[in-house]
């Protein structure tokens, strides 16, 4: 299945370091994504949470 | 004459303060040395070996000198406001960059410049080239601080901008030192300097035409 | 035709609907990348034959050559989005710009580190001064002068502005670089084997090459669209867009 080649340890290394930088290049910016929106949507949620109790503060203060 | 023209006292006014600052101008050349003595120190002081690197290593000092002005070419303008009253007197800009530039060009390569005869000496280089890598050094110095200002210009307002400034300069100047040096070995060599000599001044005139605006450019992009 | 691309154009300076665009594509982009990369790999480890001089070793090319043609033709893609962000000054533009360094930075690494490990059989050293090696790594800091500059600015837009005009000043710069480069390599060495293999490439090796190249492009674009979605998230969290997205997401 795998070819026998000729100088094979550095065909192997050459393509084996290229794809860990493409996979690096790739996959990284990849969970950022994911990482960021997460990170949003919690910041969301506990600012809504927060503004909740403000308003509930302040009809008790009303009341 | 009673009002003073701003190019005038722009010049006036920077070498005053270089002249009064007399040891920080002598910076570049005390630098010059200090890498002149610490070749042979680290090389061993074969004549040979040093003649061959000499022309080059002149060369790298020059480059490092032109790094350690920097630092004042926009950056105390900037702080006090005048760059902003460039712009909002409507002075001729550019010409100021230039004359900026020019002061530069005085304090950190024309020493080294006027002392290369002796750094030469030190390092054995052959008599017959001194001429010539004198005439590259006068050419392509002021490269170096068209991009130098550059550099600075682009950092003016930027974290650890010293440590980005080298970072910026030296892939620029690889040109300027191939042909700076290659002139002087192909002189050694017994071939004709010409075409390097010729290639370092057209490298002058492109960098003197354009440089100038991308720092103004720059500078205004700063102030906004 | 030329109104709707226009139109088009401003509708990709807005930051949702750019966003939304990024979406969309990406998917597409990286498909169309597996599809080109399993092709490509293929031909080149299976399909062409061993090079009766350098036998297995030229099999490096087809990683080595899409990605030094990626480093250069990023730097191109980077300076035209630089002009659009100082001139027309689309933010857009301008992320896209500031975040194509890194990729090409990472091309440029691929293309040295294939070169030198191509160069230990062939040339008998890891590393030569060799006028296209030296030209990429001084490529290589230039690149990173100018991820330097854009991250040394706590205001990103202004630092996307000076890196943009160091950008400008390497495109005049890079021809230069490389001329005296490679006047200086002719005279300090003889003719070198060279990794693009100038003189005889059979037509049966040039498939692979192509198809890994294409493959390239493709996966340059898919990597752009991912950082400038992210830098723009990054930058607007703030901001009402994505708020808006966010909430969306939470429902």
């Amino acid at each position: 299945m795998i070819p026998e080649f000729s100088y094979a340890n550095y065909v192997w290394s050459s393509y084996a370091i290229a794809m860990a930088v493409v996979l690096w290049q790739a996959l990284g910016p990849m969970f950022k994504h994911r990482r960021l929106l997460w990170q949003l949507r919690e910041d969301q949620l506990l600012e809504a949470d927060q503004g909740n109790t403000a308003k509930s503060n302040h009809t008790r203060e009303h009341a | 004459m009673t009002k003073r023209h701003p190019l005038r006292a722009l010049l006036r006014q920077d070498l005053q303060r270089a002249w009064q600052h007399g040891g920080q101008s002598l910076l570049p050349l005390i630098f010059l040395f200090a890498v002149i003595a610490m070749i042979p120190l680290g090389l061993g002081p074969g004549p040979n070996l040093l003649a061959m690197i000499a022309p080059g290593m002149i060369w790298v000092a020059a480059l490092l000198a032109s790094l350690l002005a920097l630092e004042g070419v926009f950056r105390p303008d900037l702080d006090d406001g005048t760059l902003e009253q460039w712009w909002v007197d409507d002075q001729p800009v550019l010409a100021l960059i230039c004359i900026r530039l020019g002061s530069h060009w005085l304090i950190s390569a024309l020493p080294i410049i006027v002392a290369t005869p002796i750094a030469g000496e030190m390092l054995y280089l052959p008599a017959e080239a001194l001429g010539l890598l004198m005439l590259t050094l006068l050419i392509g110095t002021p490269i170096l601080s068209l991009i130098g200002a550059l550099a600075a210009a682009l950092t003016i307002q930027a974290r650890q901008g010293s440590a980005l400034l080298g970072l910026l300069i030296f892939p620029l100047t690889v040109p300027v030192l191939i042909f700076a040096t290659g002139a002087v070995s192909a002189h050694l060599d017994g071939l004709t300097a010409r075409p390097y000599v010729l290639l370092l001044i057209s490298l002058f005139v492109l960098a003197a035409t354009l440089v100038p605006l991308a720092i103004k450019k720059a500078l205004q992009l700063n102030l906004e | 035709m030329w109104k709707r691309l226009k139109l088009a154009f401003h509708k990709l300076g807005s930051p949702p609907i750019f966003y939304r665009f990024a979406q969309t594509l990406i998917p597409w982009l990286w498909s169309l990348t597996g599809v080109g990369l399993a092709v490509g790999l293929y031909q080149a480890l299976y399909v062409v034959p061993p090079d009766y001089q350098q036998g297995d070793s030229y099999r490096i090319l087809y990683v080595h050559v899409p990605a030094a043609w990626q480093a250069m033709a990023t730097y191109l893609i980077m300076a035209i989005l630089a002009i659009i962000a100082l001139v027309w000054r689309i933010r857009t533009a301008e992320i896209m710009a500031m975040v194509a360094a890194p990729i090409g930075a990472g091309f440029t690494l691929i293309c040295l580190v294939t070169g030198a490990i191509w160069g230990e059989p062939m040339w008998g050293t890891w590393w030569a001064w060799d006028a296209r090696l030296t030209s990429m790594l001084i490529l290589l800091f230039i690149y990173l002068g100018i991820m330097g500059l854009y991250a040394a600015f706590d205001d990103h837009r202004q630092g996307a502005k000076m890196a943009s005009v160091l950008v400008l000043v390497g495109v005049v710069n890079i021809p230069i670089i490389h001329f005296s480069v490679d006047w200086w390599t002719t005279l300090h060495q003889g003719s070198t084997i060279n990794l693009f293999g100038p003189s005889s490439m059979d037509p049966t090796m040039l498939p692979p090459l192509i198809w890994m190249t294409v493959a390239v492009k493709f996966m340059f674009a898919a990597m752009l669209l991912q950082r400038a979605r992210n830098e723009l998230l990054a930058q607007d969290q703030r901001k009402q867009w994505t708020k808006r997205l966010i909430g969306d997401l939470i429902e």
